[in-house]
């Protein structure tokens, strides 16, 4: 079977450079990747800056054209504008309207996405929300923060129900609580068979909600694969006791180090910032 | 295409174009060009005076401010969505970019069309307060009425069989012999014949026939416009009777006394029954010491203005012709803000919209080699670079040229018919220039670019 049926995105020799006004090339910003993103799931794209994530999301979408190479999404040329009905995007900082209300621009990419006008107001409703922006929905977006934009930015890239998300950086700029939000949200999407392309700067992030990873540098992919399978290390084990006497520690170590060997690291693993603050701010949120 | 696209980027465009300053601040000196420009320029303080300012000084301020306004907003809309990357987002989800393009393009259309309604409603609405402060049967009244709030239509005296038969024998001729074609256009000879034939000598009578006059009411007047010279210099005051005659027999009789190169307007008093033909007679009584009248100096016939239509349907039609004119350089402005950023898109909209307005001036000055054109006609050759230039500037003019024609504004400021042919043609010409100056080249343009 045709491979390409199986994979959304499939870029082979994938190379994009910039040239001067002259036509001379100054950065070769992506340099002959191979990238093929499987149907459902969630794929990161990780790198330090300047790598070139940005531009292979650019590239998908057929803001960009390849210099060489060639890509396919949903087996089709990443510029025919049909596939963009399966598409969603955010881009890594939020382009809007400022003199417009989130109800307002939300309507527009509905209108734009071709859902029917009876069904536009309810749609943009529950995204509305689904990204917590009730209490601003009728506010200008000028005025908007950087992460009430972000979600405003999110909630039209799922407005046509895409099967295929692109999100560049989601989270930067996201509180913590909304960060959580917008990974479960994800973790849900994927669940129900969406594809997601992620870029991130934000590793424990990504560590939580992809299956699959590429680290790209200069522009080239360094490593990919599986999550799992790259940060599977069978040499190394964790323990986790709760509720042992400290009395009983110091027995318990000489006897694993009799027994195997090896010397145990003992680690009090407190609890995560993440997990703590997200309590802190449910609890008061929660109070009347 | 996709008109659901296109309506929804429009609304879009719209409503952010609107919510942002431009439109109160144009808005707000539209109110004052159209309410404070006709007591700023009258110097006497007569109602008619201030209409013809409305009607001529403030109407072309108002082109003149939603021109700009169109241009820098359509630039804008379309350069800005692109530098600060929005059009990322409208371009991820199933929209052409041809969809995009038109979007903006109705989106600020429709912006300076409201506008432009808005300045035309204003403008008509001093108009109609002006008039009703002039007292009633007053003669501004009857002026304004017959001069400025209305429609006519200008009609050129017959000529008569023996001149006609002269300019057909001329035009066979011509005809035979295509070499004499370039010497000397056909139009150029019809004038000839025409001015030698409007000479009146001392003592002598001129008469002119105007047929197919249309019906108008007694209350209505019609206009005798023309420029009379003298052959001599020094001849003085030149003076004699207006004698106009209709198809029933009756006569009305008006004497004048001018000096020589000032522009006669005769008003013509009304008659009984309406009459589709006029026989309008120059009497010279003059002591015949100004030599021979010589009628019509630049080729031009005297005129005869008839009212042919009421103010209100006219001011629509010359409004909508104004309108064509934004669609073209609304699509100017948007095709330049797809390829080129805010300032630079600006700036050579505006330089293209000069050199549209210069070229004929130009080229009339290169051509006779002199700023000032000569009464004569005379045409100096042109040498060297200049032989080159003016070749451009000839080839620009003949796109240039048919758009000067499409100014209703001096129409209307006159009194005259801005027909529906007019508007028409206005719409033809316009429409192929939108097409294939604007629209086509943009939307292929901005399909092709990228958008890094
Ligand atoms: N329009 C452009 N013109 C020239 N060079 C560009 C352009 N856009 C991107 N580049 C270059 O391409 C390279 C990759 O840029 P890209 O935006 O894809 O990086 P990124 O991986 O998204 O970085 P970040 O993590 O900072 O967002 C960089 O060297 C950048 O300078
Ligand atoms: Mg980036």
């Amino acid at each position: 079977m045709n491979p390409s049926r199986h994979n959304v995105i499939e870029a082979i020799n994938l190379t994009r450079v910039f040239r001067d006004f002259w036509g001379r090339p100054k950065v070769r910003a992506v340099d002959g990747i191979d990238l093929s993103v499987p149907s459902g799931g969630i794929f990161g794209l990780l790198g330090p800056n300047g790598s070139g994530k940005s531009t292979t999301m650019k590239m998908i979408l057929g803001l960009l054209r390849p210099t060489a190479g060639t890509l396919r999404v949903f087996d089709r040329p990443a510029t025919d504008v049909s596939i963009k009905e399966r598409i969603g995007f955010m881009p890594e900082e939020s382009y809007l309207y400022k003199y417009l209300t989130a109800t307002e621009i939300l309507l527009f990419f509905a209108s734009l996405c071709g859902i029917p006008p009876s069904a536009r107001q309810e749609a943009v409703d529950s995204l509305i929300t689904r990204v917590g922006l009730e209490r601003a929905r009728h506010r200008r977006i000028g005025e908007f923060s950087k992460g009430m934009a972000r979600r405003v930015g999110l909630a039209q890239a799922l407005l046509n129900d895409p099967d295929l998300i692109l999100l560049d950086e989601p989270t930067s700029g996201l509180d913590p609580v909304a960060c959580r939000e917008v990974k479960d949200l994800l973790l849900s999407l994927s669940a129900r068979g969406k594809t997601i392309l992620i870029c991130s700067h934000h590793l424990a992030d990504m560590q939580d909600i992809c299956h699959r990873v590429a680290i790209l540098l200069d522009g080239r992919i360094c490593a990919h694969g599986a999550v799992p399978d790259l940060l599977h290390d069978t040499g190394r084990l964790q323990l986790t006791l709760t509720g042992l006497p400290p009395e009983k520690l110091p027995g318990l170590l000489q006897y694993i180090e009799k027994e195997t060997g090896a010397s145990p690291v003992v680690d009090h693993s407190g609890r995560s910032l993440e997990s703590f603050y997200v309590e802190v701010v449910s609890k008061r949120n929660a109070a009347p | 295409m996709n008109p659901r696209h296109v309506l929804a980027i429009a609304r879009l465009t719209l409503r952010d174009a609107s919510r942002s300053r431009l439109l109160p601040s144009v808005g707000f000196l539209l109110v004052l060009v159209i309410t404070g420009l006709p007591f700023l320029i009258t110097d006497s303080g007569a109602g008619t005076s201030r209409m013809f300012v409305l009607l001529r000084y403030s109407m072309s301020t108002v082109l003149f401010l939603l021109t700009i306004t169109t241009l820098w907003a359509s630039c804008g809309a379309v350069a800005g969505d692109i530098a600060d990357r929005r059009i990322y987002l409208v371009l991820a989800k199933p929209v052409r970019r041809s969809d995009f393009w038109a979007g903006k393009w109705l989106g600020i259309l429709s912006m300076n069309a409201a506008l432009l309604a808005f300045a035309g409603l204003l403008v008509w609405g001093m108009l109609q307060l002006t008039l009703s402060r002039l007292p009633p049967d007053s003669p501004e009244r009857v002026e304004a009425g017959t001069r400025l709030l209305t429609a006519r239509l200008a009609l050129k005296p017959d000529l008569p069989p023996e001149i006609t038969d002269r300019i057909t024998r001329r035009e066979l001729a011509l005809r035979r012999d295509p070499a004499a074609k370039g010497q000397e256009p056909r139009e150029m000879a019809r004038q000839q014949v025409i001015r030698g034939s409007m000479i009146v000598p001392p003592m002598g009578t001129l008469e002119l026939h105007y047929s197919q006059v249309p019906v108008f009411t007694p209350s209505q007047r019609a206009e005798l416009r023309c420029i009379i010279q003298s052959s001599r210099p020094e001849g003085g005051f030149l003076s004699g009777v207006w004698r106009i005659r209709s198809l029933s027999g009756e006569t009305r009789e008006i004497a004048f006394t001018n000096r020589p190169g000032v522009p006669t307007r005769i008003l013509i008093p009304p008659f009984e029954k309406p009459s589709d033909s006029l026989l309008i007679s120059l009497v010279r009584t003059d002591s015949g010491k100004a030599g021979h009248f010589m009628l019509a100096p630049r080729g031009e016939p005297p005129e005869l203005l008839v009212p042919a239509g009421s103010f209100t349907p006219n001011l629509a039609r010359a409004l909508l012709s104004l309108l064509f004119r934004l669609c073209f350089v609304a699509a100017v402005g948007v095709t330049l803000g797809c390829l080129l950023s805010t300032p630079v898109s600006v700036f050579s909209g505006f330089a293209l919209l000069i050199v549209l307005h210069m070229t004929g001036f130009v080229t009339r000055v290169v051509s006779t080699g002199a700023v000032l054109e000569t009464h004569h006609g005379e045409v100096v050759a042109p040498e060297g670079l200049n032989r080159i230039v003016l070749h451009i500037l000839q080839l620009l003019d003949s796109v240039t040229g048919p758009l000067a024609h499409l100014d209703p504004l001096p129409l209307l400021a006159d009194g005259r018919m801005v027909s529906a042919t007019f508007a028409l043609q206005a719409f033809a010409i316009l429409a192929v220039l939108f097409t294939l100056g604007a629209a086509l080249p943009g939307m292929r343009l901005f399909t092709r670019r990228e958008l890094p």
